[in-house]
């Protein structure tokens, strides 16, 4: 363990905020688009990336979905057709890059023309799985029946979790049901309570938060039972064992259990006069909300009045 | 030097260390032999054996030394008669030892007096024998405070310092 520290230079109380920072925004960095170089499918003008044609309900580039599961949806798509008259088309792309989703999402509104020409009551999931962003476009017309609240809620509520754990087929086949009786006038059940954004769960945030605040009341009950030794230990197992566990990697666990170690240890020895407090590693990183955009125009060929709607959001 | 390394054996070590590696009886011991000693001289002996710093004096990268200057003044070991207190340091985290001599004795003893004595109580500590080590060290001074600022026939002898060794 010294070894593999020895690199570390002189002041090791900086060394050990920037050690979280890095870990901090390596975490963040993560989540955002994975594939800024990636952009393996065809480019249109100006790089970025060509509007398919459109072929069918489904369009999966991404291979992320059986045959199977795309002629389960193409289904489902085309029953709703039938029963509401909306046309809904469901378009997965590797990634947008170097565009937006939104901006994106509304060339292929643009070209595409989905909709009844007459009513222009079309809709548009796209995904783009690499940047892990999806948006719903929304037509005008149908933005009546389904609001940009409406299309966020169910980005954020049905795809993000269903995403999150992989289930794609899942979860586009939930949201094209609350789509369905969105466009039926029947609204989205209400979440259940409890349920929220809250539920992707424990981010790095969370494990600043038990660092910095944890670690010390952890400590505090361990050490009054175990010791100091034994209780900076037993502090460090638990935190390193949590950061393991939220994390999935051993290596974080083992710094996490380092760095509670020696935090339990700072806080449980008294210095010798001229005692000069320091203050804590600084304190939490925003995790930055996606804001939906108002989408721009998705006119139909019926040359009607068409505005823009929908929502964007990312797992 | 490793700094990350220093940082842990600091953090580490406390004073149930410095506790265990002389024992309370030996604690006791070296008390009572502080006290024989200053029963025959003017002089004033401190112990002080620490186990590790804490957070702020890492941060402050202080040193074995710069902590015997602080427990010198704070342990008043400056604050005798003829101003010949003299301090044995141990900090347990860097295996330093360090001794102060106040500066009434440091005129009247041999420049190699202090490295001499450090040496042979660093062998008898490196065997591990606390308690052998400061006995002998407090053998050593209490023959030179013996020497320079005998107590045979004054009457005013106070014991200035407290006897007992300094647990940190």
């Amino acid at each position: 363990m010294f070894t593999l520290l020895r690199w570390l230079p002189q002041r090791p109380l900086v060394t050990l905020a920037g050690l979280l920072l890095g870990l901090a925004f390596s975490l963040t960095l993560g989540w955002m688009p994975a594939a800024w170089a990636q952009a393996n499918t065809a480019t249109g003008p100006g790089g970025v990336l060509a509007v398919p044609a459109l072929s069918a309900r489904v369009i999966d580039q991404t291979g992320a979905l059986t045959p199977e599961q795309v002629r389960a949806l193409t289904d489902k798509l085309q029953a709703l057709e039938t029963q509401r008259g909306s046309q809904v088309v469901i378009l997965m792309v590797p990634t947008t890059q170097p565009e937006d989703i939104a901006a994106y999402a509304q060339r292929v509104g643009d070209t595409w023309k989905i909709g009844r020409r007459e009513v222009g009551d079309g809709l548009l999931v796209i995904v783009a799985l690499q940047d892990r962003r999806m948006r719903i476009e929304v037509a005008k017309t149908l933005e009546g029946a389904i609001p940009d609240l409406m299309a966020s809620r169910i980005i954020e509520r049905t795809l993000k979790p269903a995403f999150q754990a992989g289930a794609y087929a899942d979860g586009l086949s939930t949201a094209i049901d609350q789509i369905d009786k969105l466009i039926a006038g029947e609204g989205l059940p209400e979440p259940e309570a409890g349920q929220g954004e809250r539920t992707q769960g424990f981010d790095l945030n969370h494990l600043l938060v038990f660092g910095l605040m944890g670690v010390p009341v952890l400590f505090g009950v361990l050490s009054a039972i175990l010791g100091r030794k034994a209780g900076a230990l037993g502090t460090g197992l638990v935190g390193g064992g949590l950061a393991w566990w939220l994390t999935a990697s051993i290596f974080l666990g083992v710094v996490g259990a380092v760095l509670a170690i020696l935090f339990a240890l700072s806080i449980g020895t008294g210095g010798r006069g001229g005692r000069g407090g320091w203050g804590g590693p600084p304190g939490g990183f925003g995790g930055g909300g996606f804001g939906g955009g108002g989408g721009g125009g998705f006119s139909s060929g019926g040359g009607g009045n068409f505005g823009g709607g929908g929502a964007s959001g990312r797992w | 030097m490793n700094t990350l390394s220093r940082w842990m054996r600091h953090l580490w070590l406390d004073a149930a260390d410095s506790r265990r590696c002389l024992t309370r009886a030996g604690l006791q011991r070296l008390e009572e032999a502080v006290a024989r000693s200053e029963a025959r001289h003017l002089g004033e002996l401190r112990l002080c054996v620490e186990g590790g710093l804490g957070v702020p004096d890492l941060w402050r990268g202080l040193e074995a030394r710069g902590c015997a200057v602080q427990l010198f003044s704070q342990l008043r070991v400056w604050d005798t008669a003829y101003n010949n207190g003299v301090l044995i340091y141990l900090l347990l985290a860097d295996r330093r030892i360090e001794i102060l001599a106040d500066r009434g004795l440091h005129a009247r003893t041999a420049p190699d007096f202090w490295t001499t004595l450090a040496n042979r109580l660093s062998d008898t500590l490196h065997q591990g024998d606390f308690e052998a080590g400061l006995s002998l060290a407090i053998e050593e001074i209490g023959l030179l405070l013996h020497q320079h600022y005998p107590s045979d026939g004054r009457v005013h002898n106070p014991d200035e310092l407290p006897n007992a060794v300094v647990v940190l």
